[in-house]
């Protein structure tokens, strides 16, 4: 077996047992927030992969990032997913839960900059409604003020950290933005920059298989995710 | 420190490990001939007849190496070949070790010098066979020892009590003889008689040295004799003869009144004067001698000397009368007090013949242990067997050990300084909530 493959196994085990921690705690519909105190600590490859073992147990499962770096794992990307706007209204249909299928909305931080609390709310609200797990990646949670409005709706925190840097100021400023929105953080995932490598390439790992929708079914809802989010946007 | 901690960190830090170790082996390389080579000597010794009867059970094959590196034969290998080390530092190049289950040992030296690593090696294996007989035999060398030294006391206990018996015979000779009492009685009754003959002899000695004694006759002889030997005195003696009878006739034939007579009167009475003189002189002259005279004197002396050397035989015999009776009076004690002496020395003759018979046999079982067997040296060191060991290769291995530790040892030095943050301890203690997941290698 290859050290890839190694690799791969490694991060699918260590993920099937973050994801039984998480249920262990909460209980569905629930919001799983990802965050981190730096762009390079890995929260958007920690709640890619969270979203992704939730997925496989066919519990419907959203990953929302607000992370302007975020980098979707497939080799071909959906259309309109990245870059698009967001649309005003989630409305997302019944989904049939197939294993390591979940929806991926990317909000980009310049667009969102201007909502509201209230919209956040009735955003998350209605992504609770259609989804069982809404798992967000907030990316640098200093640099992210819609990340900031969704930690304190989230039922879970869980904060990233690539081993090999050096402490922060923004590591003091995340725990304290945490420690405002009154978070439940559950604990730290250890990260490193050859996983955060790998999972740029998983396209080519089916072993940790958390590949995006491409049945045009599921990019139909997508599509529909994003146009809600956008038409939120226009009307903020 | 779990072991893929250490490998994380030596994985990290590969770069530093590998220059480290790049740096120890060209100093390595550099001071390689700094180090000098050791060589060491091999010599084999065999036990021969390991299971025979007569040697010391106790002793055996395995007991070889620990015999060989003993203090004894080491110290005694040091003082014969006078090795410039102390016993201790020796101590650590000797190797001796059984070849597999064989009775065959090797005796190994190193030394940085060739040649005395073989004369020790050597040496090492002569003075184990040397001590080994000793040990093996060593029982009956106790035994002779023991019987030895017994006998030594015994030889001086012997000679002590002849020293007493001969003090006891010089001084009464007959006290060692069974009828002591009869020969001393003989003796005395012997020397008795020779008393008794010697006086005799004495006193017969003594009466004519009496005899001999100077008398008025003798003198009257050696006077005439002196005086007839003096020419002048014969003259002047027949001249006054002469006239003397002159003075006869006259006085005869005239009367008293005859103016010649004291003429002639006068002439006799010079001449008699003159006559008188002579004599005087010639019998006071130093050189007047007399025949019998000197040979009266001589007799005489010889008498004397006779009665004196009878005197002194008497005397001595009376000295050994003396004696004899002495001892005859002390023959008792002395004859008792021998007889103890002698019946001591009786008993200590009997103990040393005893001892000698054992000490005759245990010298005889000596020599049959020593003869059914023994360590022999198979196969002594020799130039060819000299081989290069230890020296560099030791240093070498020492040096990569020291070098692979010191890089290991940089790696977390380097490690330690680092600030940045790799362990799960270390970020908990930064976050404060723990860590639940742990995603790569380096995480």
């Amino acid at each position: 077996m290859s050290h890839r493959n190694l690799l791969a196994d490694s991060l699918g085990r260590e993920f099937r047992l973050l994801r039984n921690r998480i249920e262990a705690q909460i209980h569905a519909p629930a919001l799983v927030f990802v965050t981190s105190a730096t762009d390079e600590d890995g929260s958007g490859f920690a709640a890619h992969g969270i979203a992704s073992s939730l997925s496989r147990t066919h519990q419907r499962t959203v990953l929302v990032t607000t992370d302007p770096t975020f980098v979707p794992p497939v080799k071909a990307e959906p259309d309109g997913v990245r870059g698009r706007r967001a649309s005003d209204k989630v409305t997302i249909g019944d989904r049939p839960p197939n294993s390591g299928e979940f929806s991926v909305v990317c909000l980009s931080p310049e667009r969102v900059a201007t909502i509201s609390r209230t919209r956040v709310a009735e955003m998350v609200q209605e992504l609770r409604a259609s989804n069982d797990y809404v798992v967000v990646d907030a990316g640098n949670l200093a640099k992210n003020g819609l990340g900031l409005l969704l930690a304190g709706s989230a039922d879970v925190a869980i904060v990233a950290f690539r081993a090999g840097r050096m402490e922060q100021q923004a590591d003091r400023l995340m725990l304290d933005a945490l420690e405002r929105a009154e978070s439940k953080v559950i604990g730290v995932v250890m990260t490193d920059q050859e996983a955060i490598d790998h999972f740029g390439q998983r396209d080519a790992e089916p072993a940790v298989a958390t590949a995006m929708p491409t049945e045009p079914k599921r990019a139909a809802v997508l599509k529909r995710i994003e146009l809600a989010l956008s038409r939120l946007v226009r009307s903020t | 420190m779990t072991p893929q901690r250490f490998l994380d960190v030596i994985r990290r830090h590969a770069l530093i490990v590998w220059c480290v170790i790049a740096a120890g082996l060209a100093l390595m390389f550099v001071f390689r001939n700094a180090i000098p080579n050791t060589y060491v000597g091999i010599a084999h010794v065999v036990l021969v007849a390991e299971s025979g009867s007569a040697r010391d059970p106790s002793v055996s094959i395995v007991d070889l190496p620990s015999i060989a590196t003993s203090s004894v034969v080491l110290e005694r290998v040091r003082n014969t070949l006078k090795l410039p080390v102390s016993l201790i530092n020796f101590k650590l190049g000797v190797g001796a070790a059984v070849l597999g289950r064989s009775s065959i040992m090797a005796v190994s030296y190193h030394d940085l010098n060739s040649g005395r690593a073989i004369a020790v090696a050597n040496g090492l294996a002569d003075e184990l066979s040397r001590y080994y007989d000793e040990i093996s035999t060593q029982r009956y060398d106790v035994d002779v020892d023991r019987l030895s030294n017994e006998m030594t006391s015994e030889t001086h206990k012997i000679r002590g009590l002849e020293e007493q018996l001969g003090t006891i015979i010089s001084q009464n000779p007959y006290v060692a003889s069974d009828q002591s009492i009869n020969t001393l009685s003989e003796q005395l009754a012997t020397l008795t008689a020779q008393r008794v003959d010697a006086n005799a002899t004495l006193q017969g000695d003594r009466a004519i040295a009496a005899s001999l004694a100077p008398n008025s006759n003798l003198s009257k002889i050696a006077r005439h004799e002196i005086l007839t030997n003096s020419p002048s005195y014969v003259a002047v003696q027949a001249v006054a003869a002469t006239d003397n009878a002159q003075l006869a006739v006259d006085r005869a034939g005239y009367a008293k009144g005859f103016p010649g007579l004291p003429g002639a009167v006068a002439k006799v009475a010079s001449e008699k004067a003159y006559s008188d003189s002579l004599a005087a002189k010639a019998l006071t002259d130093r050189n007047a001698f007399s025949a019998t005279e000197t040979g009266a004197i001589a007799q005489r002396q010889h008498q004397d000397a006779l009665v004196a050397g009878d005197e002194s035989h008497v005397q001595q015999l009376d000295a050994l009368i003396a004696s004899e009776r002495q001892r005859l009076h002390d023959l008792p004690l002395s004859g008792e007090l021998f007889n103890q002496l002698r019946s001591q020395r009786d008993a200590l003759l009997t103990e040393y013949t005893s001892l000698a018979q054992r000490r005759a046999n245990a010298l005889a079982n000596r020599a049959e242990a020593s003869s059914l067997g023994s360590v022999v040296v198979l196969d002594r060191a020799i130039k060819a067997d000299t081989q290069l060991t230890g020296g560099r290769t030791r240093a070498a291995i020492l040096s990569l050990i020291l070098i692979l530790s010191f890089a290991i040892g940089s790696a977390f030095i380097v490690e330690s300084l680092d600030p940045r943050i790799r362990r799960t301890e270390e970020i908990e203690q930064l976050y404060g909530i723990p860590v639940i997941a742990r995603f790569g290698a380096k995480a």
